[in-house]
Protein backbone atom coordinates (compact mmCIF):
# COMPACT_ATOMS: atom_id res chain seq x y z
CA UNK A 1 0.00 0.00 0.00
CA UNK A 2 1.17 3.50 -0.67
CA UNK A 3 0.43 6.49 1.50
CA UNK A 4 -2.21 7.78 -0.92
CA UNK A 5 -4.55 4.85 -0.21
CA UNK A 6 -7.53 6.06 1.75
CA UNK A 7 -10.12 4.53 4.04
CA UNK A 8 -12.66 5.72 6.56
CA UNK A 9 -13.01 5.66 10.30
CA UNK A 10 -16.01 6.87 12.32
CA UNK A 11 -15.94 9.63 14.90
CA UNK A 12 -19.07 9.66 17.08
CA UNK A 13 -20.77 8.02 14.12
CA UNK A 14 -19.64 10.48 11.43
CA UNK A 15 -17.28 9.30 8.67
CA UNK A 16 -13.70 10.66 8.80
CA UNK A 17 -11.36 10.18 5.84
CA UNK A 18 -8.05 8.60 6.73
CA UNK A 19 -4.78 7.63 5.07
CA UNK A 20 -2.56 4.64 5.49
CA UNK A 21 -0.04 5.26 8.25
CA UNK A 22 -2.05 7.96 10.01
CA UNK A 23 -2.74 7.94 13.71
CA UNK A 24 -6.30 8.50 14.96
CA UNK A 25 -5.13 11.95 16.14
CA UNK A 26 -3.79 12.87 12.69
CA UNK A 27 -7.05 11.80 11.00
CA UNK A 28 -9.23 13.80 13.41
CA UNK A 29 -6.96 16.84 13.11
CA UNK A 30 -6.96 16.67 9.31
CA UNK A 31 -10.77 16.56 9.42
CA UNK A 32 -10.84 19.73 11.52
CA UNK A 33 -11.82 18.01 14.78
CA UNK A 34 -9.92 19.65 17.66
CA UNK A 35 -11.26 17.90 20.77
CA UNK A 36 -12.50 14.38 21.61
CA UNK A 37 -12.38 14.23 25.36
CA UNK A 38 -13.80 16.16 28.32
CA UNK A 39 -11.95 16.43 31.60
CA UNK A 40 -13.14 14.70 34.80
CA UNK A 41 -13.48 17.82 36.96
CA UNK A 42 -14.21 20.79 34.72
CA UNK A 43 -15.72 18.89 31.76
CA UNK A 44 -13.44 20.95 29.54
CA UNK A 45 -12.70 19.86 25.94
CA UNK A 46 -9.26 18.48 25.16
CA UNK A 47 -7.49 17.01 22.15
CA UNK A 48 -3.91 16.72 20.95
CA UNK A 49 -1.27 18.64 22.84
CA UNK A 50 2.24 17.09 22.89
CA UNK A 51 1.64 14.83 19.88
CA UNK A 52 4.21 12.25 21.02
CA UNK A 53 2.56 10.27 23.80
CA UNK A 54 3.79 12.18 26.84
CA UNK A 55 0.91 14.40 28.02
CA UNK A 56 -2.06 11.94 27.91
CA UNK A 57 -4.37 14.81 26.93
CA UNK A 58 -5.51 13.11 23.72
CA UNK A 59 -7.26 10.13 25.37
CA UNK A 60 -10.06 8.66 23.30
CA UNK A 61 -12.24 5.54 23.18
CA UNK A 62 -11.55 3.31 20.16
CA UNK A 63 -13.67 0.23 19.43
CA UNK A 64 -14.87 0.28 23.03
CA UNK A 65 -11.40 0.53 24.59
CA UNK A 66 -11.17 3.75 26.65
CA UNK A 67 -8.16 5.96 27.37
CA UNK A 68 -6.06 5.24 24.31
CA UNK A 69 -3.66 7.97 23.17
CA UNK A 70 -4.96 9.25 19.83
CA UNK A 71 -1.50 10.58 18.92
CA UNK A 72 0.01 7.07 19.05
CA UNK A 73 -2.74 4.66 17.98
CA UNK A 74 -2.63 3.85 14.27
CA UNK A 75 -6.00 4.20 12.55
CA UNK A 76 -7.46 1.08 10.95
CA UNK A 77 -10.33 0.89 8.45
CA UNK A 78 -13.69 0.99 10.19
CA UNK A 79 -12.38 2.07 13.60
CA UNK A 80 -15.22 3.28 15.83
CA UNK A 81 -13.80 6.35 17.60
CA UNK A 82 -15.86 7.94 20.39
CA UNK A 83 -15.57 11.09 22.47
CA UNK A 84 -14.49 10.15 25.96
CA UNK A 85 -16.10 11.75 29.01
CA UNK A 86 -14.06 11.73 32.22
CA UNK A 87 -12.14 8.46 32.62
CA UNK A 88 -14.35 6.82 29.98
CA UNK A 89 -15.35 3.93 32.24
CA UNK B 1 16.01 -12.34 30.36
CA UNK B 2 19.51 -11.00 30.78
CA UNK B 3 22.19 -9.14 28.83
CA UNK B 4 25.67 -7.76 29.43
CA UNK B 5 24.54 -4.26 28.52
CA UNK B 6 21.06 -2.75 28.42
CA UNK B 7 20.44 0.61 26.78
CA UNK B 8 17.22 2.56 27.33
CA UNK B 9 16.30 4.93 24.50
CA UNK B 10 16.93 4.31 20.79
CA UNK B 11 17.72 7.90 19.86
CA UNK B 12 21.09 9.21 18.69
CA UNK B 13 22.79 8.52 22.04
CA UNK B 14 21.29 5.08 22.72
CA UNK B 15 21.82 3.73 19.19
CA UNK B 16 25.47 4.75 19.24
CA UNK B 17 26.08 3.39 22.79
CA UNK B 18 24.45 0.04 21.97
CA UNK B 19 26.45 -0.28 18.74
CA UNK B 20 29.74 0.28 20.58
CA UNK B 21 28.86 -2.32 23.21
CA UNK B 22 27.75 -4.93 20.65
CA UNK B 23 30.86 -4.37 18.51
CA UNK B 24 32.93 -5.16 21.62
CA UNK B 25 31.26 -8.57 21.63
CA UNK B 26 28.85 -7.96 24.51
CA UNK B 27 25.24 -9.11 24.41
CA UNK B 28 23.33 -5.83 24.14
CA UNK B 29 19.61 -5.06 24.34
CA UNK B 30 18.23 -1.68 23.26
CA UNK B 31 14.77 -0.81 24.60
CA UNK B 32 12.54 1.98 23.29
CA UNK B 33 8.91 2.94 23.92
CA UNK B 34 8.25 3.77 20.29
CA UNK B 35 7.49 1.37 17.51
CA UNK B 36 10.25 2.89 15.40
CA UNK B 37 13.86 3.54 16.37
CA UNK B 38 15.70 6.84 15.99
CA UNK B 39 14.43 8.94 18.89
CA UNK B 40 13.14 12.47 18.47
CA UNK B 41 15.47 13.49 15.68
CA UNK B 42 16.22 10.34 13.69
CA UNK B 43 12.84 8.60 14.06
CA UNK B 44 12.20 6.44 11.01
CA UNK B 45 9.03 7.12 9.01
CA UNK B 46 6.12 4.67 8.90
CA UNK B 47 6.32 4.14 5.16
CA UNK B 48 9.52 4.70 3.23
CA UNK B 49 9.19 8.00 1.38
CA UNK B 50 10.28 8.25 -2.23
CA UNK B 51 12.78 10.93 -1.31
CA UNK B 52 13.99 10.37 2.24
CA UNK B 53 15.41 13.48 3.94
CA UNK B 54 19.08 13.66 4.90
CA UNK B 55 18.10 13.16 8.54
CA UNK B 56 16.14 10.04 7.66
CA UNK B 57 19.08 8.63 5.72
CA UNK B 58 21.47 9.32 8.60
CA UNK B 59 18.99 7.76 11.00
CA UNK B 60 18.62 4.69 8.80
CA UNK B 61 22.40 4.27 8.88
CA UNK B 62 22.48 4.50 12.69
CA UNK B 63 19.75 1.88 13.07
CA UNK B 64 21.38 -0.40 10.48
CA UNK B 65 24.75 -0.10 12.23
CA UNK B 66 23.19 -1.19 15.54
CA UNK B 67 21.40 -4.07 13.87
CA UNK B 68 24.50 -5.25 12.01
CA UNK B 69 26.59 -5.04 15.17
CA UNK B 70 24.19 -7.53 16.76
CA UNK B 71 22.16 -5.26 19.03
CA UNK B 72 18.81 -6.78 20.01
CA UNK B 73 16.28 -4.01 19.37
CA UNK B 74 13.17 -4.16 21.52
CA UNK B 75 10.75 -1.48 20.36
CA UNK B 76 7.26 -0.66 21.66
CA UNK B 77 8.70 -1.51 25.08
CA UNK B 78 8.97 0.86 28.05
CA UNK B 79 10.93 0.66 31.26
CA UNK B 80 8.49 1.26 34.11
CA UNK B 81 10.70 0.30 37.07
CA UNK B 82 14.37 -0.34 37.77
CA UNK B 83 16.40 -1.48 40.77
CA UNK B 84 20.10 -1.83 41.44
CA UNK B 85 20.83 -5.43 42.44
CA UNK B 86 23.03 -6.18 45.45
CA UNK B 87 25.57 -7.90 43.14
CA UNK B 88 26.05 -4.69 41.15
CA UNK B 89 23.81 -5.27 38.14
CA UNK B 90 20.55 -3.54 37.34
CA UNK B 91 17.11 -5.11 36.94
CA UNK B 92 14.76 -3.34 34.52
CA UNK B 93 11.01 -4.00 34.52
CA UNK B 94 9.53 -3.69 31.07
CA UNK B 95 6.02 -3.30 29.70
CA UNK B 96 5.01 -3.88 26.13
CA UNK B 97 1.30 -3.53 25.58
CA UNK B 98 -0.18 -5.82 28.22
CA UNK B 99 2.94 -7.99 28.47
CA UNK B 100 5.44 -7.56 31.29
CA UNK B 101 8.99 -8.86 31.56
CA UNK B 102 12.25 -8.21 33.38
CA UNK B 103 15.71 -7.63 31.99
CA UNK B 104 18.85 -8.08 34.08
CA UNK B 105 22.01 -6.37 32.92
CA UNK B 106 25.56 -5.87 34.18
CA UNK B 107 25.82 -2.32 32.81
CA UNK B 108 23.07 0.12 31.90
CA UNK B 109 23.16 3.13 29.58
CA UNK B 110 20.31 5.58 30.13
CA UNK B 111 19.61 7.60 26.95
CA UNK B 112 16.00 8.64 27.52
CA UNK B 113 16.28 12.03 25.77
CA UNK B 114 14.22 15.10 26.58
CA UNK B 115 10.70 16.42 26.26
CA UNK B 116 9.37 19.86 25.52
CA UNK B 117 9.04 22.46 28.26
CA UNK B 118 5.72 24.26 28.19
CA UNK B 119 4.97 27.29 30.29
CA UNK B 120 1.33 27.65 31.41
CA UNK B 121 -0.49 30.80 30.22
CA UNK B 122 -4.21 31.60 30.33
CA UNK B 123 -5.92 29.55 27.63
CA UNK B 124 -3.10 27.04 27.12
CA UNK B 125 -5.49 24.13 27.74
CA UNK B 126 -7.80 25.16 24.86
CA UNK B 127 -7.98 22.66 22.00
CA UNK B 128 -5.81 24.13 19.24
CA UNK B 129 -2.86 24.90 21.51
CA UNK B 130 -0.06 22.43 20.75
CA UNK B 131 3.56 21.97 21.56
CA UNK B 132 5.83 22.92 18.68
CA UNK B 133 6.96 19.29 18.55
CA UNK B 134 3.38 18.11 18.04
CA UNK B 135 2.93 20.50 15.12
CA UNK B 136 6.21 19.34 13.62
CA UNK B 137 5.35 15.65 14.11
CA UNK B 138 1.89 16.01 12.51
CA UNK B 139 3.43 17.80 9.57
CA UNK B 140 6.50 15.61 9.13
CA UNK B 141 4.97 12.19 9.76
CA UNK B 142 1.45 12.72 8.40
CA UNK B 143 1.48 15.83 6.23
CA UNK B 144 -1.31 17.24 8.41
CA UNK B 145 -1.53 20.98 9.20
CA UNK B 146 -3.04 22.03 12.53
CA UNK B 147 -4.46 25.26 11.15
CA UNK B 148 -4.44 27.95 8.48
CA UNK B 149 -3.01 30.66 10.75
CA UNK B 150 -0.68 29.19 13.33
CA UNK B 151 1.03 31.36 15.94
CA UNK B 152 4.43 30.09 17.13
CA UNK B 153 5.64 31.43 20.49
CA UNK B 154 8.35 30.33 22.91
CA UNK B 155 12.07 29.75 22.64
CA UNK B 156 14.46 27.38 20.89
CA UNK B 157 15.48 26.34 17.39
CA UNK B 158 12.66 23.80 17.11
CA UNK B 159 10.19 26.69 17.06
CA UNK B 160 11.73 28.03 13.86
CA UNK B 161 12.14 24.64 12.25
CA UNK B 162 8.53 23.66 12.99
CA UNK B 163 7.23 27.07 11.83
CA UNK B 164 9.08 26.84 8.52
CA UNK B 165 7.05 23.78 7.60
CA UNK B 166 3.60 25.19 8.40
CA UNK B 167 1.24 28.08 7.75
CA UNK B 168 2.68 30.37 10.40
CA UNK B 169 1.07 33.75 11.00
CA UNK B 170 3.88 35.00 13.28
CA UNK B 171 6.87 33.52 15.05
CA UNK B 172 7.69 35.00 18.46
CA UNK B 173 11.07 34.03 19.91
CA UNK B 174 11.44 35.18 23.53
CA UNK B 175 15.22 35.36 23.32
CA UNK B 176 16.77 38.45 21.73
CA UNK B 177 19.06 36.37 19.59
CA UNK B 178 20.90 39.30 18.08
CA UNK B 179 21.73 40.81 21.45
CA UNK B 180 23.03 37.52 22.82
CA UNK B 181 25.22 37.29 19.74
CA UNK B 182 26.52 40.81 20.20
CA UNK B 183 27.20 40.29 23.87
CA UNK B 184 29.02 37.03 23.30
CA UNK B 185 30.39 37.48 19.79
CA UNK B 186 33.25 35.10 20.52
CA UNK B 187 30.97 32.45 21.97
CA UNK B 188 28.77 32.73 18.93
CA UNK B 189 31.66 32.45 16.53
CA UNK B 190 33.30 29.61 18.44
CA UNK B 191 30.05 27.77 18.95
CA UNK B 192 29.14 27.93 15.31
CA UNK B 193 32.60 27.07 14.10
CA UNK B 194 32.35 23.89 12.01
CA UNK B 195 28.61 24.00 12.51
CA UNK B 196 28.00 24.42 8.81
CA UNK B 197 25.17 21.94 8.75
CA UNK B 198 23.31 23.42 11.69
CA UNK B 199 23.78 26.89 10.30
CA UNK B 200 22.43 25.80 6.96
CA UNK B 201 19.37 24.23 8.64
CA UNK B 202 18.73 27.39 10.66
CA UNK B 203 19.25 29.72 7.71
CA UNK B 204 17.05 27.51 5.57
CA UNK B 205 14.19 27.84 8.06
CA UNK B 206 14.62 31.61 8.40
CA UNK B 207 14.75 31.97 4.64
CA UNK B 208 11.60 29.94 4.08
CA UNK B 209 9.75 32.01 6.71
CA UNK B 210 10.85 35.23 5.09
CA UNK B 211 9.84 34.02 1.66
CA UNK B 212 6.41 33.15 3.06
CA UNK B 213 6.23 36.68 4.49
CA UNK B 214 5.97 35.43 8.09
CA UNK B 215 7.09 38.03 10.64
CA UNK B 216 9.76 36.69 13.01
CA UNK B 217 10.02 38.79 16.18
CA UNK B 218 12.68 38.27 18.83
CA UNK B 219 12.03 39.49 22.38
CA UNK B 220 8.29 38.86 21.98
CA UNK B 221 6.02 36.24 23.57
CA UNK B 222 2.48 35.03 24.07
CA UNK B 223 0.44 36.35 27.02
CA UNK B 224 -2.82 34.41 26.61
CA UNK B 225 -4.84 32.36 24.15
CA UNK B 226 -8.33 33.58 23.23
CA UNK B 227 -11.40 31.43 22.55
CA UNK B 228 -14.12 29.48 24.37
CA UNK B 229 -13.91 25.89 23.17
CA UNK B 230 -11.01 26.24 20.73
CA UNK B 231 -8.33 28.75 19.85
CA UNK B 232 -9.58 31.86 18.04
CA UNK B 233 -6.76 34.27 18.73
CA UNK B 234 -4.01 35.33 21.11
CA UNK B 235 -2.67 38.30 23.00
CA UNK B 236 1.06 38.79 22.50
CA UNK B 237 3.49 41.30 23.98
CA UNK B 238 7.07 42.50 23.97
CA UNK B 239 9.15 40.87 26.74
CA UNK B 240 11.62 42.57 29.08
CA UNK B 241 15.07 41.14 29.82
CA UNK B 242 13.48 38.66 32.28
CA UNK B 243 10.92 37.64 29.65
CA UNK B 244 8.10 39.38 31.53
CA UNK B 245 5.47 40.98 29.23
CA UNK B 246 6.01 44.75 28.98
CA UNK B 247 2.85 46.55 30.06
CA UNK B 248 1.31 48.56 27.22
CA UNK B 249 2.93 46.51 24.45
CA UNK B 250 0.11 43.92 24.28
CA UNK B 251 -1.66 43.36 21.00
CA UNK B 252 -4.33 40.86 19.94
CA UNK B 253 -4.12 38.78 16.79
CA UNK B 254 -6.34 36.25 15.06
CA UNK B 255 -5.09 32.68 14.74
CA UNK B 256 -6.66 29.21 14.65
CA UNK B 257 -3.83 27.32 16.34
CA UNK B 258 -0.93 28.05 18.67
CA UNK B 259 2.36 26.14 18.83
CA UNK B 260 4.45 26.78 21.90
CA UNK B 261 7.49 25.44 23.71
CA UNK B 262 10.29 26.84 25.80
CA UNK B 263 13.25 24.64 24.93
CA UNK B 264 13.49 21.12 26.35
CA UNK B 265 13.64 19.36 29.73
CA UNK B 266 15.97 16.36 30.23
CA UNK B 267 14.02 13.14 30.91
CA UNK B 268 15.69 12.03 34.13
CA UNK B 269 12.98 9.87 35.81
CA UNK B 270 14.85 6.61 35.34
CA UNK B 271 18.11 8.10 36.60
CA UNK B 272 16.40 9.55 39.69
CA UNK B 273 14.60 6.26 40.31
CA UNK B 274 17.99 4.50 40.32
CA UNK B 275 19.27 7.04 42.85
CA UNK B 276 21.82 8.75 40.59
CA UNK B 277 23.22 11.98 42.11
CA UNK B 278 21.70 15.01 40.38
CA UNK B 279 22.73 18.66 40.03
CA UNK B 280 20.65 21.70 39.09
CA UNK B 281 21.93 23.32 35.89
CA UNK B 282 19.36 25.72 34.40
CA UNK B 283 21.49 26.26 31.28
CA UNK B 284 21.31 22.50 30.58
CA UNK B 285 17.54 22.35 31.11
CA UNK B 286 17.21 21.79 34.88
CA UNK B 287 18.12 18.72 36.93
CA UNK B 288 20.80 16.59 35.29
CA UNK B 289 22.91 13.65 36.50
CA UNK B 290 26.42 14.30 37.80
CA UNK B 291 28.82 12.34 35.65
CA UNK B 292 32.42 11.17 35.69
CA UNK B 293 34.64 10.05 32.82
CA UNK B 294 32.97 7.91 30.15
CA UNK B 295 29.56 9.24 31.19
CA UNK B 296 29.43 7.24 34.45
CA UNK B 297 26.75 8.35 36.91
CA UNK B 298 27.17 8.04 40.69
CA UNK B 299 25.55 4.57 40.55
CA UNK B 300 28.18 1.92 39.66
CA UNK B 301 27.48 0.38 36.26
CA UNK B 302 24.96 3.06 35.25
CA UNK B 303 25.94 5.45 32.46
CA UNK B 304 23.95 8.33 30.96
CA UNK B 305 24.24 10.05 27.58
CA UNK B 306 22.44 12.50 25.32
CA UNK B 307 19.69 14.98 26.03
CA UNK B 308 18.66 13.26 29.30
CA UNK B 309 21.92 14.60 30.75
CA UNK B 310 21.47 18.17 29.49
CA UNK B 311 20.11 19.63 26.26
CA UNK B 312 22.84 19.51 23.65
CA UNK B 313 21.44 18.39 20.31
CA UNK B 314 21.81 15.35 18.12
CA UNK B 315 25.53 15.88 17.45
CA UNK B 316 26.48 15.87 21.13
CA UNK B 317 24.14 12.93 21.78
CA UNK B 318 26.01 10.83 19.21
CA UNK B 319 29.39 11.62 20.78
CA UNK B 320 28.20 11.06 24.35
CA UNK B 321 26.54 7.80 23.29
CA UNK B 322 29.84 6.54 21.94
CA UNK B 323 31.62 7.47 25.18
CA UNK B 324 28.92 5.84 27.34
CA UNK B 325 29.14 2.68 25.20
CA UNK B 326 32.88 2.50 25.96
CA UNK B 327 32.10 3.14 29.63
CA UNK B 328 29.70 0.21 29.74
CA UNK B 329 32.21 -2.04 27.95
CA UNK B 330 34.93 -1.12 30.41
CA UNK B 331 32.60 -1.76 33.34
CA UNK B 332 31.76 -5.26 32.11
CA UNK B 333 35.12 -6.39 30.65
CA UNK B 334 37.70 -4.17 32.32
CA UNK B 335 39.04 -3.33 28.84
CA UNK B 336 40.19 0.28 28.37
CA UNK B 337 38.82 2.01 25.25
CA UNK B 338 41.35 2.83 22.55
CA UNK B 339 40.14 5.82 20.54
CA UNK B 340 37.75 8.37 22.01
CA UNK B 341 36.03 11.18 20.05
CA UNK B 342 37.36 13.95 22.28
CA UNK B 343 37.76 16.62 19.58
CA UNK B 344 34.16 16.13 18.52
CA UNK B 345 33.12 16.28 22.19
CA UNK B 346 34.80 19.68 22.66
CA UNK B 347 33.19 21.02 19.49
CA UNK B 348 29.71 19.86 20.48
CA UNK B 349 30.13 21.23 24.04
CA UNK B 350 30.75 24.67 22.51
CA UNK B 351 27.45 24.41 20.66
CA UNK B 352 25.76 23.28 23.88
CA UNK B 353 27.04 26.34 25.76
CA UNK B 354 25.80 28.66 23.04
CA UNK B 355 22.42 26.95 23.06
CA UNK B 356 22.17 27.42 26.84
CA UNK B 357 23.14 31.09 26.60
CA UNK B 358 20.43 31.78 24.04
CA UNK B 359 17.50 29.58 24.98
CA UNK B 360 17.38 29.14 28.78
CA UNK B 361 13.90 30.23 29.98
CA UNK B 362 13.91 33.30 32.24
CA UNK B 363 11.92 33.80 35.49
CA UNK B 364 9.54 36.46 34.08
CA UNK B 365 7.53 33.71 32.34
CA UNK B 366 6.14 32.72 35.77
CA UNK B 367 3.81 35.77 35.77
CA UNK B 368 1.82 34.44 32.80
CA UNK B 369 -0.33 31.93 34.75
CA UNK B 370 -3.17 33.69 36.65
CA UNK B 371 -4.78 32.26 39.81
CA UNK B 372 -7.49 30.50 37.76
CA UNK B 373 -5.08 29.16 35.10
CA UNK B 374 -4.82 25.37 35.14
CA UNK B 375 -1.18 24.43 35.75
CA UNK B 376 -1.51 20.62 35.89
CA UNK B 377 -3.47 19.58 32.80
CA UNK B 378 -4.08 16.02 34.03
CA UNK B 379 -5.43 16.76 37.51
CA UNK B 380 -6.77 20.25 36.66
CA UNK B 381 -4.86 21.95 39.47
CA UNK B 382 -4.80 25.76 39.20
CA UNK B 383 -2.01 28.22 39.82
CA UNK B 384 -4.11 29.49 42.74
CA UNK B 385 -4.02 26.07 44.46
CA UNK B 386 -0.27 25.82 43.95
CA UNK B 387 0.23 29.32 45.40
CA UNK B 388 -2.05 28.46 48.36
CA UNK B 389 -0.04 25.30 49.07
CA UNK B 390 3.13 27.36 49.06
CA UNK B 391 1.63 29.99 51.36
CA UNK B 392 0.65 27.13 53.68
CA UNK B 393 4.28 26.04 53.86
CA UNK B 394 4.96 23.74 50.89
CA UNK B 395 8.50 24.65 49.84
CA UNK B 396 9.57 22.00 47.35
CA UNK B 397 8.11 20.54 44.18
CA UNK B 398 7.48 17.26 46.02
CA UNK B 399 5.51 18.90 48.83
CA UNK B 400 3.41 20.97 46.39
CA UNK B 401 2.71 17.73 44.55
CA UNK B 402 1.64 15.93 47.74
CA UNK B 403 -0.72 18.74 48.82
CA UNK B 404 -2.33 19.64 45.47
CA UNK B 405 -2.05 16.41 43.39
CA UNK B 406 -0.29 18.56 40.78
CA UNK B 407 1.89 16.17 38.77
CA UNK B 408 0.14 12.99 39.99
CA UNK B 409 -1.75 12.30 36.73
CA UNK B 410 -0.80 9.96 33.89
CA UNK B 411 1.88 12.28 32.46
CA UNK B 412 3.72 11.85 35.78
CA UNK B 413 4.32 15.57 36.02
CA UNK B 414 6.40 15.70 32.83
CA UNK B 415 4.33 18.62 31.57
CA UNK B 416 3.60 20.62 34.76
CA UNK B 417 6.43 19.99 37.22
CA UNK B 418 9.09 21.98 35.35
CA UNK B 419 6.72 24.96 35.58
CA UNK B 420 6.05 24.32 39.29
CA UNK B 421 9.80 24.16 39.86
CA UNK B 422 10.00 27.74 38.52
CA UNK B 423 7.54 28.83 41.23
CA UNK B 424 9.03 27.06 44.26
CA UNK B 425 12.35 27.96 45.81
CA UNK B 426 15.21 25.66 44.88
CA UNK B 427 14.77 22.31 46.59
CA UNK B 428 15.84 18.76 45.88
CA UNK B 429 14.72 17.30 42.55
CA UNK B 430 11.23 15.77 42.71
CA UNK B 431 11.28 12.13 43.72
CA UNK B 432 10.77 9.61 40.91
CA UNK B 433 8.48 6.67 41.61
CA UNK B 434 7.55 3.54 39.71
CA UNK B 435 5.64 3.06 37.51
CA UNK B 436 7.40 5.57 35.26
CA UNK B 437 4.76 4.89 32.60
CA UNK B 438 1.20 3.69 33.22
CA UNK B 439 1.10 -0.13 33.47
CA UNK B 440 -1.92 -2.45 33.70
CA UNK B 441 -2.94 -2.46 37.36
CA UNK B 442 -3.10 -6.26 37.71
CA UNK B 443 0.43 -6.39 36.34
CA UNK B 444 1.87 -4.12 39.00
CA UNK B 445 0.08 -6.05 41.72
CA UNK B 446 1.43 -9.37 40.49
CA UNK B 447 5.00 -8.02 40.36
CA UNK B 448 4.81 -6.85 43.97
C1 LIG C 1 9.72 16.93 20.10
C2 LIG C 1 11.19 17.12 19.79
C3 LIG C 1 11.57 17.49 18.49
C4 LIG C 1 12.91 17.69 18.17
N1 LIG C 1 13.23 18.09 16.90
C5 LIG C 1 14.53 18.32 16.58
C6 LIG C 1 14.90 18.77 15.28
O1 LIG C 1 14.04 18.95 14.40
N2 LIG C 1 16.22 19.00 15.01
C7 LIG C 1 17.19 18.77 15.97
O2 LIG C 1 18.39 18.95 15.72
N3 LIG C 1 16.88 18.34 17.20
C8 LIG C 1 15.57 18.13 17.54
N4 LIG C 1 15.25 17.74 18.81
C9 LIG C 1 16.32 17.54 19.78
C10 LIG C 1 16.97 16.19 19.46
O3 LIG C 1 15.96 15.22 19.49
C11 LIG C 1 17.97 15.79 20.45
O4 LIG C 1 18.99 16.71 20.61
C12 LIG C 1 18.64 14.41 20.16
O5 LIG C 1 17.96 13.67 19.20
C13 LIG C 1 18.64 13.67 21.45
O6 LIG C 1 19.00 12.34 21.27
P1 LIG C 1 18.88 11.35 22.47
O7 LIG C 1 19.40 10.06 21.99
O8 LIG C 1 19.49 11.92 23.69
O9 LIG C 1 17.31 11.24 22.82
P2 LIG C 1 16.01 11.05 21.93
O10 LIG C 1 16.28 11.14 20.51
O11 LIG C 1 14.99 11.92 22.54
O12 LIG C 1 15.60 9.52 22.24
C14 LIG C 1 15.21 9.09 23.51
C15 LIG C 1 14.40 7.82 23.37
O13 LIG C 1 14.24 7.25 24.67
C16 LIG C 1 13.02 6.61 24.72
N5 LIG C 1 12.59 6.47 26.12
C17 LIG C 1 12.49 7.45 27.07
N6 LIG C 1 12.07 6.94 28.24
C18 LIG C 1 11.91 5.61 28.04
C19 LIG C 1 11.49 4.54 28.88
N7 LIG C 1 11.16 4.72 30.17
N8 LIG C 1 11.42 3.30 28.35
C20 LIG C 1 11.76 3.07 27.04
N9 LIG C 1 12.17 4.05 26.21
C21 LIG C 1 12.24 5.30 26.70
C22 LIG C 1 12.10 7.50 23.92
O14 LIG C 1 11.04 6.73 23.40
C23 LIG C 1 13.01 8.05 22.82
O15 LIG C 1 12.84 7.36 21.60
C24 LIG C 1 13.90 17.51 19.17
C25 LIG C 1 13.52 17.12 20.46
C26 LIG C 1 12.19 16.92 20.78
C27 LIG C 1 11.80 16.52 22.19
S1 LIG D 1 -1.03 14.41 22.50
FE1 LIG D 1 0.16 14.13 24.29
S2 LIG D 1 -0.12 12.01 24.67
FE2 LIG D 1 -1.15 12.28 22.78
Amino acid sequence: MTSTDGFEIAFDGAPIPCRDGWTIGAALTAAGVRSWRTTREGQRPRGLFCGIGICFDCLVTVNGRPSLRACLVAAAPGDDVRTQHGSGR
Amino acid sequence: MSADVAVVGAGAAGLRAATVAALAGLSTVLVDSYERSGGQYYRQPVSTPHLPSRTQVEGRRLVDAAYTAGVELRNSTSVWDATVSPDGGVTLRLTSGDRLSTLECRALVVATGAHERVVPFPGWTLPGVYTAGAVQALHKAHGVAVGQRVLFAGTGPLLLVAAAGTRAVEVLEASRLAQAGARHPLATAAGLWRQGERLREGLGSAWRLRRAGTPLRTGWGIVRALGDDRVEGAVVARLDADWRPVRGSERALVCDAIATHYSLVPDTDLLRLLGAAMEHRPELGGWVPSRGPLMATSVPGVFAAGDCTGIGGAGLSLVEGELAGHGAVRHVTGREPRRLPLTALRRERRFQRLYGALFTPRPGLAVLARPDTVVCRCEEVTRGSVDAAMTAGARTVSSVKAVTRCGMGPCQGRICLPAVAQLTAAGPPPEARAPLVPVPFEAVASCG
